[in-house]
């Protein structure tokens, strides 16, 4: 009664499968699959923004913070040029600084333990920044000061 | 009355060396034209190095050293360390406020470099404001960028110069960085000549306004001396042909060089500031100089801020010029309560009486802020007794004694018959200046007298209800003792305030109890009441 009863339920389901047209199942599939990456890639794009947020909104206290006593003389002229580059999959920021004309701060020919000093300095300000700083290098006229994205340890798998 | 230059540390020592010399070279040109008038400029200023290290001042007079902190530091320095300094400082605190005392007003130079300037300035600063001295500090913020500290240490000096900002301490800051130029590179030397000569020579103009005769009170100077910001001292020469005006270039030139100076952190509008003008030459020049520092100050601004207190001394010996110690605008303050002292001054001149083997000069000039063009000066040696001059006002021979003139002198001496008459108006100005303090010294005793039946004969006094302490209490209920702590802890309102310092000022000159030979008018009991409501509310 039983191995009747589901062999009778089993050919049912195939005569129902057997009249679903093919076609709509593909496009299902491929509605679902669009649907996965729009979900994901629209994931990826709200990380990645967050993150160059976060970069932006370190750099600029950043360098507002490194600027500050240094226009103090003369508040409505800056003394400093900067930059900031991004590079979010990476989680790394690099600010970039120059001094403007006329001006010898920043360089790291002859500043390298002020600039130093400064960084901390800054960091100390900032309180627990979620980025922390990596050797810094000259380029050009730039002073390049690098910063990675703290690792949150929980991400990293850490107990 | 006379003024402390004070230094402290190492840079502070140099700066003050250096402003010594220049004051000096300025003195030898005086003396040459006027050498009563050198002499009391030389005495009126009193130099101090302060520092921890003994071997820094080596070169100071002992009389000028004030070495602090000796368990601290053995007087080797503070070892580039402000804290140990601010604490030799406090070690010391007791010999560093008796040298204060002796000076109303205090000029301050220091560097925020290393240790003892960087860690003393702002707590000498305070001290000398808790003693109610009139203090300028001079500070001096070191450049980083071209190596003369490190990052490190110029942050601390520019934590200094917000310590000055948080008690409402205005300072000078002079930016060293300035002083380096790439483009037109100069020698340290000159740089440092350039910073600190606008500081020596206006030192003259700041002595006139004090311990000469002025337009200018020192109950002005409280005011441009209120509130946090910074001053910028300015001083440019001006050196006419004998007997001729200054050229419309020299005044520019002058006009501009006195507004500019790029080594000072300055930032914000001018606002009140004490211009001082020093020459023979006529009122035109004075209004064309005064003009063009007006113009320099309002800049474009549709409201200017400036507010010039004009000082002119009718006779002033070379070098000629015009000095300005402007402040920045940071809004509207209380005056500063300064105690001006009545015994500490410079004692003027030996008067005409004594006997003097060499000629004395008798300086005939024009009255202070005459509407005419002053006269030449004009030399005569005294021989006889001094020919009759006439005064017009009794102001007018006060400030002839004030400045030594023998005949306002001879007038001040015996006086019991002159005919000069005495304004009541004029007499209460007079008696809230300080400068009159000295003359007063010199008029006899029936001038004296005379004055004081005007002002007792002028009327009733209001009986003003002011607040003494914790209690309220009317005017003429207070010991003089108390009434001269009434303007220092209330703030009063105009009509009061004359009134209290006009006992006050008759208090000192006469003597207490001359104060209770006025007359006191009651007030109505409504007016009392709302006053008495209004002095709790200013408290």
């Amino acid at each position: 009664m039983t191995a009747h009863s589901i062999a009778a339920t089993l050919a049912a389901s195939a005569r129902t499968i057997d009249r679903v047209d093919s076609t709509w199942v593909l496009w299902g599939v491929l509605v679902l699959l669009i649907a996965i990456a729009i979900h994901e890639t629209g994931e990826y794009v709200t990380d990645r923004q967050a993150v160059l947020r976060l970069m932006a909104t370190f750099g600029e206290r950043f360098v507002q913070e490194f600027d500050r006593p240094l226009v103090r003389s003369l508040p409505s002229e800056r003394v400093i040029d900067s930059r900031l580059r991004f590079n979010p999959d990476r989680s790394r920021v690099e600010v970039l600084l120059a001094p403007r004309e006329g001006r010898v701060y920043p360089n790291l020919a002859d500043h390298r333990k002020n600039v130093e000093y400064d960084v901390g300095r800054v960091l100390r300000l900032m309180k627990d920044p979620p980025f922390v700083p990596e050797p810094m290098y000259a380029q050009g006229r730039w002073v390049v000061v690098p910063f990675q994205l703290r690792v949150n340890p929980g991400q990293a798998g850490d107990k | 009355m006379k003024i402390l230059l004070l230094s402290t540390g190492g840079g502070g020592g140099n700066i003050l060396r250096s402003i010594k010399t220049l004051f000096r070279q300025d003195l030898a040109a005086v003396q040459k034209s006027d050498a009563r008038y050198a002499d009391r400029l030389r005495r009126a200023v009193a130099t101090r190095f302060l520092d921890t290290n003994e071997f820094s001042l080596a070169d100071v007079p002992v009389e000028e050293r004030l070495l602090i902190g000796a368990g601290q530091t053995r007087h080797l320095g503070s070892r580039h360390n402000p804290a140990v300094a601010r604490e030799a400082l406090e070690e010391s605190r007791k010999d560093v406020a008796s040298v204060l005392d002796d000076y109303p007003v205090v000029v301050l130079i220091g560097t925020g470099g290393k240790g003892t300037g960087a860690g003393t300035m702002f707590p000498l600063a305070q001290m000398a404001r808790e003693r109610r001295k009139l203090v300028i500090p001079i500070f001096v913020r070191p450049s980083f960028e071209w190596h003369e500290v490190d990052k490190r240490r110029y942050d601390h000096a520019l934590q200094v110069v917000d310590q000055f900002d948080a008690a409402q301490i205005r300072c000078i800051e002079i930016l060293n960085d300035r002083g380096y130029s790439a483009d037109h590179p100069q020698p340290q030397s000159v740089v440092w000549e350039r910073m600190n000569l606008p500081i020596a020579r206006a030192l003259r103009g700041l002595l006139y306004v004090l311990s000469d005769l002025s337009q200018v009170d020192p109950s002005d100077l409280s005011t441009l001396c209120a509130g946090a910001g910074r001053y910028r001292i300015g001083f440019a020469e001006i050196d006419p042909a004998n007997g001729e005006e200054p050229s419309e270039t020299q005044i520019e030139e002058a006009s501009r060089q006195c507004w500019e100076n790029s080594y000072y952190c300055f930032t914000k509008p001018a606002g009140t500031s004490l211009v001082c003008i020093q020459g023979d030459w006529s009122n035109v020049v004075d209004g064309r100089i005064k003009g063009r520092l007006a113009a320099m100050a309002a800049g474009n601004a549709a409201e200017s801020t400036y507010v010039p207190l004009h000082a002119r001394p009718a006779h002033a010996p070379r070098p000629w010029g015009v000095t300005m110690l402007c402040a920045e605008y940071t809004g509207n303050h209380a005056p500063l309560e300064i105690a001006w002292p009545l015994d500490s001054r410079v004692s003027l001149p030996t008067r005409i009486q004594s006997a003097t083997p060499e000629p004395v000069p008798v300086v005939v000039a024009a009255a202070v802020a005459a509407p005419v063009a002053p006269p030449a000066p004009i030399r005569a040696s005294i021989e006889p007794p001094p020919a009759a001059r006439t005064f017009s006002t009794f102001r007018e021979l006060c400030l002839g004694v004030n400045r030594s003139d023998v005949a306002a002198l001879a007038i001040a001496g015996n006086g019991a018959s002159s005919s000069i008459p005495i304004d009541l108006a004029e007499l209460r100005k007079l008696l809230g200046t300080v400068w009159f303090r000295t003359v007063f010294t010199q008029l006899s005793q029936p001038w004296r007298d005379r004055m004081l039946d005007i002002l007792l004969q002028s009327g009733p006094i209001p009986n003003h209800v002011v607040r003494a302490g914790r209690r309220t209490a009317r005017i003429n209920e207070l010991t003089y003792e108390e009434l001269r702590q009434v303007p220092i802890e209330t703030i009063l309102p105009d009509a009061v305030r004359g009134d209290v310092q006009l006992l006050i000022a008759v208090g000192t000159l006469w003597g207490a109890d001359a104060i209770a030979r006025f007359t006191f008018a009651e007030e109505p009991q409504e007016e009392h009441s709302k006053k008495r409501f209004s002095f709790v509310g200013f408290r």
